[in-house]
This record gives C-alpha cells, sequence and structure tokens, in this order.
C-alpha cells in the first residue's frame, strides 16, 4: 500500500512498450495508485503540466525523447517529482546517468513486481516528504 | 629444456648421417678425378711396353682405377725390368729410384702390402698420392712393390680439399636448419591450430555477447510485461483459485527465461575487470553462506577446507561469481544429497605461484567424453529448464580474463573435483 497522508499516490508511467504500460497499470491500480501512462516523453511533460504526480516510472530506450532526456525535463520543471527508470538493458553506465540526473531510483527490466513496489512506496514517501 | 633436447637428438639423427653421405661423396668425385691423374701421371713414365713381367693387383678398390693402375704399371715395370734386372723393393720404404738397381732389394720373404695403398699425404702443401703396389714375376720367383708418388697439386689442392670439407661441413650445417626450421615450422603450425581453437571458441562467445547485448532489451521488455501481470494477477486470487497454477507456471518460466538473458549478457559484457587484491578465503566464506542455505534443501552435507591462501589480485564478483557456479553445479549434481567440499590452497604451476580454489562433490560424476565439453557455452546435462547452459561456461569466461585455469577431474561415480586456480597477487600477471 502506498504512504497514504491525504490521497492515494499519483504515478505517471512513460514507456513506448503498449504492453508494459498495460501492465503497469494493472498492477498498481490494484496497489491503490492513481496510475496515467503515456507512450513518450513529450506526452509526459504534457501529462505532468496537467495534472499532478509524485512518482513517475520512466523508460530509457525510448524513439525520440528518450528517457534521459524525459528525466533531465521533468526533475528541471518538476523537481519534486520523483522519477524511478527502468530499462530492459541496464548497465553500470546508464545506472550512474540515471542517478546524475536526478532519478530517484533505476530498475532492470524484468523486475519483480514486489521490488517495483517497495521501491515506489519509498518515493512516494520522498515525494511527499519534500512537499511537506 | 625438454625441446632443446629433442632438437640435438633430430639434429644428430639427420645431420651426422647427412654429414656422412656429403663427405662421401666428395671423396667418390676426387677418386674419379685421380684416376685422370693418374692415367696422366703414369703415361708420362711409362716407357715402350716390354712383356716380361705380370702385375698382380688385388685392389678392391675402384675398377677403372685399377685397371688404369694395372696397365700402367705393367708396361712400367716390364721396362723397368729390361733395363734394370728383375726385382722389388718393401713398400713405403723407399721411392722406387731408376738410378738404384733393385736386385740388391730382393726380398722372397715380402711380407707387407699385399694390395695397393692409396693414402693421401700433403706434401709442403701440396697433396700427394701414393700408391703402394706389390709386383711379382710370375712362378712367384720375384716379388716386390712399388711406391708411386703422384703430385696431385693440379687436381686436388689444399684449398679444393679444405673446399670439399667446407662443402660437407656447409652441407651439415644446411641441413641442420633445414631440420630445426621444419621443426619449428612444425610446431608453429600446431600452435597456430590451437590458437586457432581458442579464437574460434572466444569468437563463438563473443557472438553469442554480441547476440544477447542486441536482444536483451528486447526481450527483457515483454518479459518484464510477463512478469509483472503474472505477478499482479496472481495478487488478486484468493484462497485456492485454479488460475494460481497456471500464473505460479507463467511467472517461473518468465523468471526462467530472465536468468538465461542475464547469464548471456555476462557473456558480453566488455567492460573491463576491476581487479583488487581481495582475501580469497573470506570471498569464498562468504558464498559459502548462500551455498550452505541452498545445500540443506538437497540435504547436502557443505564442508569447507579453507587453507592458509594469500591475498589474490581479482574481480570480488567475478570470484563470487565462479564459486556460486560451481557450487549450484556441484548441488544439482546431488540431487539426492551427498557432500559438497570447498577448498583453497596455495599451488604452484611451472610458471608461478597461485591460489587455487577446489569444488568437490559426490554426485555421479562427470564421464571423460563430456568432459572436454561442459565448459562449452550452452552445454548442459540437466534436464530441461534447470539449467542455461551457461554456468560453467561463464566461470570460465571469468577465469580466463584472470589468467587464471580451470580444470575438473572426474571418474564416473565418483564425483567430480573442479579445480580452479587464480595468480596471487604481486604475481607478475601475463
Amino acid at each position: 500500500m502506498p504512504e497514504n497522508q491525504n490521497k492515494p499516490a499519483a504515478v505517471l508511467v512513460i514507456d513506448d512498450d503498449k504492453n508494459q504500460r498495460s501492465m503497469l497499470t494493472f498492477s498498481l491500480r490494484d496497489q491503490g495508485y492513481l496510475v496515467t501512462a503515456v507512450e513518450s516523453g513529450a506526452a509526459a511533460l504534457t501529462a505532468a503540466q496537467a495534472s499532478h504526480f509524485d512518482v513517475a516510472i520512466c523508460d530509457i530506450m525510448m524513439p525520440g525523447f528518450d528517457g534521459m532526456e524525459t528525466l533531465k525535463t521533468l526533475k528541471t520543471r518538476f523537481p519534486r517529482l520523483e522519477v524511478v527508470m527502468a530499462t530492459g538493458y541496464a548497465t553500470p553506465k546508464t545506472a550512474m546517468t540515471s542517478m546524475k540526473l536526478g532519478a530517484f531510483n533505476y530498475i532492470a527490466k524484468p523486475y519483480e513486481l514486489k521490488d517495483l513496489l517497495a521501491v515506489l512506496k519509498k518515493a512516494v514517501a520522498r515525494s511527499r516528504h519534500d512537499q511537506a | 629444456m625438454k625441446l632443446d633436447i629433442k632438437l640435438l637428438a633430430a639434429f644428430c639423427a639427420v645431420a651426422l648421417p647427412l654429414s656422412w653421405a656429403v663427405s662421401v661423396s666428395a671423396r667418390r668425385a676426387v677418386h674419379t678425378v685421380l684416376v685422370a691423374e693418374v692415367e696422366a701421371a703414369a703415361s708420362e713414365r711409362v716407357p715402350e711396353a716390354v712383356r716380361s713381367l705380370r702385375i698382380g693387383l688385388t685392389a678392391k678398390d675402384d675398377r677403372a682405377l685399377r685397371a688404369y693402375v694395372a696397365g700402367c704399371l705393367q708396361g712400367f715395370n716390364a721396362a723397368y725390368a729390361a733395363a734394370y734386372g728383375p726385382a722389388g723393393e718393401p713398400v713405403g720404404h723407399a721411392n722406387p729410384t731408376p738410378q738404384a738397381p733393385l736386385e740388391s732389394g730382393l726380398q722372397e720373404e715380402l711380407s707387407c702390402a699385399h694390395s695397393p695403398v692409396a693414402r693421401e699425404r700433403g706434401v709442403g702443401g701440396a697433396l700427394v698420392l701414393e700408391y703402394a703396389v706389390p709386383v711379382r714375376s710370375p712362378g712367384n720367383r720375384y716379388r716386390g712393390a712399388l711406391l708411386l708418388r703422384f703430385p696431385l697439386a693440379r687436381v686436388l689442392t689444399a684449398e679444393r680439399l679444405i673446399a670439399h670439407r667446407v662443402l660437407a661441413f656447409s652441407g651439415t650445417i644446411v641441413a641442420a636448419t633445414i631440420i630445426l626450421l621444419w621443426i619449428l615450422t612444425r610446431r608453429m603450425i600446431a600452435e597456430l591450430r590451437r590458437n586457432e581453437a581458442k579464437l574460434a571458441q572466444s569468437e563463438k562467445l563473443s557472438l553469442v555477447g554480441q547476440l544477447a547485448a542486441g536482444i536483451a532489451h528486447e526481450i527483457n521488455n515483454p518479459l518484464g510485461t510477463i512478469l509483472g501481470f503474472s505477478q499482479a494477477a496472481a495478487l488478486r486470487l484468493k484462497g485456492s483459485d485454479p488460475l494460481a497454477e497456471p500464473l505460479v507456471c507463467i511467472e517461473e518460466e518468465a523468471r526462467r527465461c530472465r536468468k538465461l538473458v542475464q547469464d548471456l549478457l555476462a557473456f558480453s559484457r566488455q567492460e573491463q575487470s576491476r581487479l583488487e587484491d581481495i582475501d580469497l578465503n573470506e570471498v569464498v566464506g562468504s558464498v559459502l553462506g548462500m551455498v550452505t542455505a541452498q545445500a540443506r534443501l538437497n540435504s547436502v552435507a557443505v564442508s569447507s577446507e579453507l587453507g592458509l591462501c594469500d591475498w589474490v589480485h581479482a574481480d570480488r564478483s567475478q570470484v563470487q561469481q565462479i564459486v556460486v557456479n560451481l557450487c549450484g553445479n556441484a548441488l544439482d549434481a546431488m540431487p539426492r544429497g551427498g557432500r559438497l567440499t570447498v577448498r583453497t590452497r596455495l599451488g604452484r604451476s611451472a610458471e608461478r605461484s597461485q591460489a587455487v580454489i577446489e569444488v568437490e562433490d559426490t554426485g555421479p560424476g562427470i564421464p571423460p567424453e563430456l568432459q572436454r565439453r561442459i565448459f562449452e557455452p550452452f552445454f548442459t546435462t540437466k534436464e530441461r529448464g534447470r539449467g542455461t547452459g551457461l554456468g560453467l561456461a561463464l566461470a570460465h569466461q571469468f577465469v580466463r580474463r584472470h589468467d587464471g585455469e580451470i580444470s575438473v577431474s572426474s571418474e564416473p561415480g565418483r564425483g567430480a573435483v573442479f579445480t580452479v586456480s587464480l595468480p596471487l597477487a604481486g604475481a607478475p600477471s601475463a
């Protein structure tokens, strides 16, 4: 269960893979999160401007506006939004870059659902703590 | 050292007979030349033939030479006898001098030189051929010998003789060189073949790596979806839902695929190993905790004999991986229990001191025909779904990256021992 201070935590899922978005939406809604899923970095910016999110889960390898650029832009515009980077091809370099650009954490696909949930819980807590 | 002895033996076996053959053929060439010289020298001296003396020649020498000398001497002796009367002188005692009458030296009991003796003799830098030829009159009434000296300066000078010897010698050198080159070439070819085999193996691995890196992303994404959905769906189930089994099954299969991709990726990673001085016993000990928990499930007893072991210059996580893979393999070999023994000790190879890790199991052992193949990627004897065939291949690759060695010794029915040797800290790295 997400850290529920007042309302359910809002999660923005950014992934160009339709099934991945579908899976995260399904799994996280079951866990009580409010989930919005978008297919690109550009769509993520639009969504983040339109409404508040506690956490974003962002794919790294995406066509066009890739995960790193999305992360950089999101952290610049919405510093309190915690971003968890996820990638199918995890390397120490991408992990390092992600953390340097301000990601909250980094998780390699395919991950265990419970691991993702644990990371999300901490990210939400951090995001809300920062806001408080 | 072994090589040197072998080379020397090969050198002797081929070079010496060859040198003999070369010098014999040189002698033959000289011989033929000499025949001509005998002819020339003799014909100058021999006066008109008188047929009162016959010469018995028993030379086993070259027939042509014998005939020539015989012919020449017949005429010579006949003329000699006509002038001075039949007589003879002992061989080698003096040159026949036309001024001295030979009857003074008449010797019935003459016993030496029953056959012509040819020898070379250096006289004042020039070579002289001496022939001692026994002579006798019919009915053995008179016997004697002639010592004939033929100057060979024109035919065979000392320089020429040296040239012949040099030729023979250089022939030996050339032969030896050819043999040496032949041996070295064979060794090089053998070495090249070995390297080719190694290269083919590493190319295979690198191809696997490139493929893995290329498809990892494409596989991991759908795998993530499958794993996530199956786990999220399973969380919705309450009590003993009949969907639980298929969902758990999907989840397990996805995990298996993930393991395969991870192992494949371990090959593809070209990043440098992070070498540091590590305490081998500490690293092995850290793995044993993990292994023991797993071993308990298989009712396998784990014992460790961590001996005196120096610091090792290695990548900690890779050494852990090596030990984990070897132990995991050993546990898989003993599904109905047994004993897993992990040892560390100091060892010595031909060139250096090294740290040795041994992982021994009491499983069924590995048949000799499979021992060569177990380090190949994707080679597995485990039932479908249990192994990816990459565990030992990965251990092998890690050990090789450390300039170490890995080997297995096993007899069917008597378990198996995997031995890993790693360079000690401070040892010169190749």
